[in-house]
């Protein structure tokens, strides 16, 4: 069973080819991250599952075909977790993250007992209960990042996709960040991050995808994906590995010498 | 939880401050009708001279006003919203300007002496064509940036055409009836207007309307809100086609009034906690007041001169807004 499979995608940004002819399938109780260099494909690849971005191939989204899927059934299976962190209005934080109920609400309906309990537990999970009634617009970076997430959260669909959601964060609230989606996907749910933190990457996920130039080029385990070779050819630089407490350890350390 | 009650007080305040600028609206003018005579002939069977005072002149003025600065409030909250931009206004995708150059061709070639119905039809015309050509241009993708490029330019031709009628006007009185056309104004207008605009203005409420969850998702952005279940090409088809009735219709019967639909949004937007759903009823309750505020004031400030409200608007909405600007200055330093 599957709740995400991308079959022979391919997409172009432009006119210019961004991804040719990724596959994968993602199931429940996968973590999975999203790694490769700066235009790699990463986020288009996360848009052209949300249908964002026009592609070429097939999407299957918890067993309904992703391109004739309504956008109102689709917020019911998929949440995202966009790049973007603009917010036009100084809304309050409490609001912000209720948007998140919008799919759920009958037309015309003020949020209902269920839909503030999965607010506030949004929140907890996000640890900006503290913020509730504060200005987005007045957050730090790393705060708006959690609010952003929490928002995602409080949507509670089987599948969630987040671009670079711990980009920004403190080292406490990234751990706390992968911990909660980690849980999310034990409860039986799929998440795909993408991430440039390698070490974060490693040793969270249960599962890494790495892309380079529009290819997928590893796809398992974070002992197969992230090995000296790979990060040699892909990311052009050096690290250190290690192991501490039976976890991975992954530092880069320098640009690698050959070329 | 502070907040919804706070909103709901701005609104009970809008709505009570709307509701006694149009009675006010109503017992205000040269003919001085005393405050019971004044509503008592308006809903009794009389046929005096005050009675036709009521029906004739005051009530399409009030009712107007009413209508077309309710109409600049919502529309503004709501380009405000689906733009993501304080900065917007109903002016922007180029219903206003088309709507003025429909009315003047009609004052130009006379038509409007013949037949005086013809000068709301001809604006009424003119902004559909506005329309379709902006969304044309738009397209299906709907790009915001598009939206407002194109909206640009027809504002830009529509002027330019206004202009060259003014240029080649067959005589001055036909180049001041223009001018003064489109300064904007609630004079002399009849219940044959309210008739023709309500239509068109209805429609266009009941699609900006529908928009406040969407324009509530667009505070994150388009993907996001797209990924929230909002199908973002309905949202501009709304905005756009809501904007050009109830504009268009609202520019028809009373020639352009600027700064209302700017300002008003602007100005109630910390009321509603930021929310775009509550901007709108808030806003169009802000904007009727507003309009009949001034259409008040232009009657008893000069009350031989026949001051144009479009006028008053921009002298005192322009410095207000840049009081705005300067206090969102100091807020940023």
């Amino acid at each position: 069973m599957t709740l995400l499979s991308v079959a022979h995608l391919s997409a172009a940004l432009g006119g210019r080819p961004v991804l040719h002819d990724i596959s994968f399938a993602v199931g429940p109780g996968e973590l999975v991250g999203l790694i490769g260099p700066n235009g790699a494909g990463k986020s288009t690849l996360l848009r052209a599952v949300m249908g964002l971005t026009p592609a070429t191939g097939g999407i299957v989204l918890d067993g309904e075909d992703g391109r004739v899927l309504t956008a109102a059934r689709r917020a019911l299976k998929v949440a995202f977790v966009a790049q973007n962190r603009d917010v036009a209005w100084a809304m309050s934080v409490e609001a912000l993250v209720a948007l998140g109920r919008l799919p759920h609400l009958p037309r015309l309906s003020p949020l209902r007992a269920a839909d503030r309990a999965a607010v506030d537990a949004a929140m907890r999970m996000m640890d900006i209960e503290a913020y509730r009634e504060r200005q987005a617009t007045a957050l730090s970076g790393g705060e708006l990042a959690r609010v952003l997430a929490a928002r995602a959260l409080a949507q509670e669909t089987p599948l969630l996709l987040a671009d670079e959601p711990a980009a920004g964060l403190d080292p406490a609230h990234q751990i706390s960040l992968m911990r909660t989606f980690r849980s999310l996907a034990e409860q039986g749910r799929s998440v795909v991050v993408s991430t440039h933190d390698l070490a974060l990457a490693a040793r969270s996920c249960t599962r890494l995808i790495l892309l380079d130039r529009g290819r997928v080029v590893a796809d398992g385990t974070p002992e197969a994906v992230v090995t000296a070779d790979n990060l040699q050819s892909v990311y052009r630089v050096r690290a250190y590995f290690g192991e501490v407490e039976g976890r991975m350890i992954v530092l880069p350390l320098d640009l690698s010498e050959r070329t | 939880m502070r907040d919804a009650r706070r909103y709901h007080m701005a609104l009970g305040l809008l709505c009570a401050a709307t509701l006694i600028l149009f009675c006010l609206s109503l017992l205000v003018g040269p003919a001085g009708i005393g405050f019971f005579d004044s509503l008592s002939a308006l809903f009794s069977e009389r046929r005096d001279a005050i009675a036709l005072i009521m029906r004739e002149i005051r009530l399409p003025r009030a009712l107007l006003g009413l209508m077309v600065g309710g109409t600049l409030g919502l529309s503004g909250a709501v380009l405000q919203g689906y733009l993501r931009n304080p900065l917007a206004e109903p002016a922007l995708i180029g219903v206003s300007a088309s709507a003025s150059l429909g009315a003047v061709l009609a004052i130009y070639t006379g038509l409007s002496t013949v037949f005086p119905l013809a000068l709301p039809l001809a604006a009424l015309a003119a902004s559909v064509v506005a329309v379709v050509v902006v969304q044309a241009m738009a397209g299906r993708r709907g790009s915001v940036l598009t939206l407002i490029l194109a909206g640009v330019a027809v504002s830009s031709f529509a002027g330019a055409m206004t202009s060259l009628a003014l240029n080649l006007s067959p005589n001055p009185f036909a180049a001041l009836e223009i001018m003064f056309w489109m300064l904007g104004s609630l004079t002399d207008r009849s219940m044959t207007h309210v008739w023709l605009a309500l239509p068109f203005m209805l429609a266009g409420w009941a699609a900006l309307l529908t928009l406040g969850r969407a324009l509530d998702a667009l505070t994150l952005g388009g993907d996001t809100a797209a990924s929230l279940g909002i199908d973002m090409r309905r949202v501009q088809f709304l905005a756009v086609f809501g904007t050009a009735a109830s504009v268009g219709a609202a520019t028809a019967v009373t020639g352009a009034i600027g700064f209302v639909g700017l300002v008003v949004p602007h100005l109630l937007r910390p009321l509603t906690g930021g929310r775009p759903s509550r901007l709108l009823p808030a806003s169009a309750l802000g904007g009727a007041s507003v309009v009949l505020a001034a259409d008040i004031l232009v009657r008893v400030v000069a009350p031989e001169r026949d001051l144009k409200l479009g006028v008053l608007t921009a002298i005192v909405g322009a410095p207000f807004f840049l009081w705005l600007v300067w206090r969102e200055r100091r807020k940023v330093a």
